[in-house]
């Protein structure tokens, strides 16, 4: 039952879902995709339900031998997939025989994409989800990355795929993240959330699914003690000294100890995580 | 909502993003955040998405969030104060490179800090906030030391170490800026479990000192803390 081959593991391919909720109270950070939008998407086109895994692709994709017939669909960034070597279409159906390969380039466009895959992945579950955490080793795929030589195995496939068009998203205007203020919004100097909103912010190539670093400009804060620890989730900006910021993301703590000066909400930070590193962008006040 | 009572007193209730928000510890108040987060946690409340309590505040995730607020009202907070554990729990005070730091800072050589550390418990204050990093106070005065200028890239995991005013655990290898000054043999996390620890906020440690054989048997138990305190 080795029905999927990883032949190259690309940057960082994991599986993953809607994440894990519950658990934060031990550390445990929901994880999940990236831009769950683009993940949701790939299962709609090979009739999964909602919050089935898939895998993420992250910058550059995976080769994958396919060793049965399978249904798949290829979602998020345009990773200028090819099926043995002959460009293939994103935000289709496509039906995979025995024998082929699945490759594509680094991306260009954002940052993510998705592999859908028709069925359920056969792999490792932790409170409630699929969702690779590599840190604990949560997860699929005993909570790694995928490697060279890793197998998928897969439990049934569906039999009547529909056909429905969904438009495909392209990333590379993303120029502009929505975020509304965060609870330590007022340590900032008026300098200071003048230039949150004014400044534009470079993602550093240092950033992972746990944090996003911020490069090039810095921000103003008035000074202030030592902070206690208190409760971060995905999508809140962070100020350390340095004066740049950084996002957390889905595998992000869950306890901090910086200010924190603003919030980006989920749908907005599937866009946020389809930046590509050192592109530039602008925050917007909601 | 804009307020919620916690054990007899209001709490500031503040939005915090999108189906998260925020409760506040009020000023001047003696309530324990991180005890109160305990039994809120383990109220299981129904719809209940997630929460992470710190000292200083209380943030709870939920699609609706008002029925979860009035929930929590309803909650015996007694009851669950006054349900902590007291729990042995063995150390081996190995010979680890850290103590040079601990013994130059503190001025106590590594019998003389382990001697005062054995001298009293230590409440488990909070978890995080990396998985499985348990928080416990509090250290005596001359016990304390600063973390490292240099944080270490790896740390074993069942290590135990100091910083500040804290006993710290760490249950996973990761990188960590405390001092260690010994490791514990005992299986802390079981991710095939829920919850992944059997060790709770507020329950208390006694540590007991153990020998290297000591410590290589119960390793090879795989025993948790309740396992542990079972057997020994």
């Amino acid at each position: 039952m080795q029905d999927i081959e990883i032949l190259k593991p690309g940057l960082f391919t994991t599986i993953q879902d809607l994440g894990r909720y519950k658990v934060a109270y031990y550390a445990i950070p929901p994880g999940g995709a990236m831009d769950t939008e683009s993940l949701e998407k790939a299962n709609l086109l090979v009739n999964n339900l909602s919050g089935f895994p898939a895998l993420e692709c992250t910058l550059i994709p995976p080769q994958i031998l396919f060793h049965k017939e399978i249904h798949i669909s290829l979602t998020g960034a345009d990773m200028k997939w090819m099926i043995n070597g002959l460009p293939t279409k994103r935000y289709k159906t496509l039906k995979l025989q025995k024998g082929d390969i699945l490759a594509g380039k680094p991306s260009r466009d954002g940052s993510r994409a998705y592999i859908g895959i028709a069925g359920s992945i056969i792999t490792q579950q932790h409170y409630g989800s699929y969702s690779s955490y590599t840190y604990a080793s949560l997860g699929g795929n005993y909570g790694n990355k995928f490697s060279k030589g890793d197998f998928i195995n897969l439990s049934g496939t569906s039999v009547s795929l529909p056909s429905i068009k969904i438009s495909a998203s392209s990333y590379t205007s993303i120029n502009s993240i929505k975020f509304s203020q965060g609870p330590e919004w007022n340590l900032l100097t008026s300098t200071g959330k003048k230039q949150l909103q004014t400044q534009s912010f470079k993602l550093s190539p240092s950033s992972n699914r746990m944090g996003a670093r911020l490069m090039d400009n810095k921000i103003e804060i008035h000074p202030f003690e030592e902070m206690k620890s208190v409760p971060v989730y995905p999508g809140i900006i962070q100020l350390p000294r340095s004066g740049k910021p950084i996002v957390l993301l889905q595998d992000g703590q869950t306890t901090g100890g910086y200010p924190r000066i603003g919030v980006i909400a989920v749908e907005e930070l599937n866009r946020f995580n389809q930046i590509l590193p050192n592109a530039t962008f602008n925050f917007v006040l909601k | 909502m804009r307020s919620v009572k916690l054990n007899g007193e209001i709490c500031e209730v503040i939005p915090y993003g999108d189906h998260w928000c925020r409760i506040i510890l009020p000023k001047d108040s003696l309530l324990q955040f991180n005890v109160l987060g305990r039994a809120i946690h383990t109220a299981k409340i129904e719809g209940l998405k997630n929460l992470i309590a710190t000292g200083s505040e209380i943030s709870i995730q939920a699609d609706d969030l008002n029925p979860i607020l009035e929930k929590i009202e309803l909650i015996d907070f007694d009851r669950i104060i006054n349900s902590s554990k007291i729990f042995r729990f063995p150390v081996y005070f190995s010979d680890h490179p850290d103590w040079n730091f601990v013994s130059e800072h503190t001025g106590l050589n590594k019998t003389q800090y382990v001697k005062n550390l054995l001298d009293r418990s230590y409440h488990i204050d909070m978890l995080g906030f990396l998985v499985g990093f348990f928080y416990c106070k509090q250290l005596d005065k001359k016990l304390k030391v600063p973390t490292k200028n240099i944080p270490s890239t790896q740390v074993e995991s069942g290590s135990i170490a100091v910083a500040s005013d804290y006993l710290g655990i760490y249950s996973l290898a990761s990188p960590g800026g405390w001092n260690v000054i010994g490791k514990t043999p005992l299986q802390l996390l079981d991710f095939r479990a829920y919850p992944p620890t059997t060790m709770s906020v507020n329950d208390q440690l006694q540590l007991e000192a153990i020998n290297k054989e000591q410590y290589d048997k119960i390793k090879s138990l795989h025993l948790d803390i309740s396992a542990y305190n079972a057997r020994y």
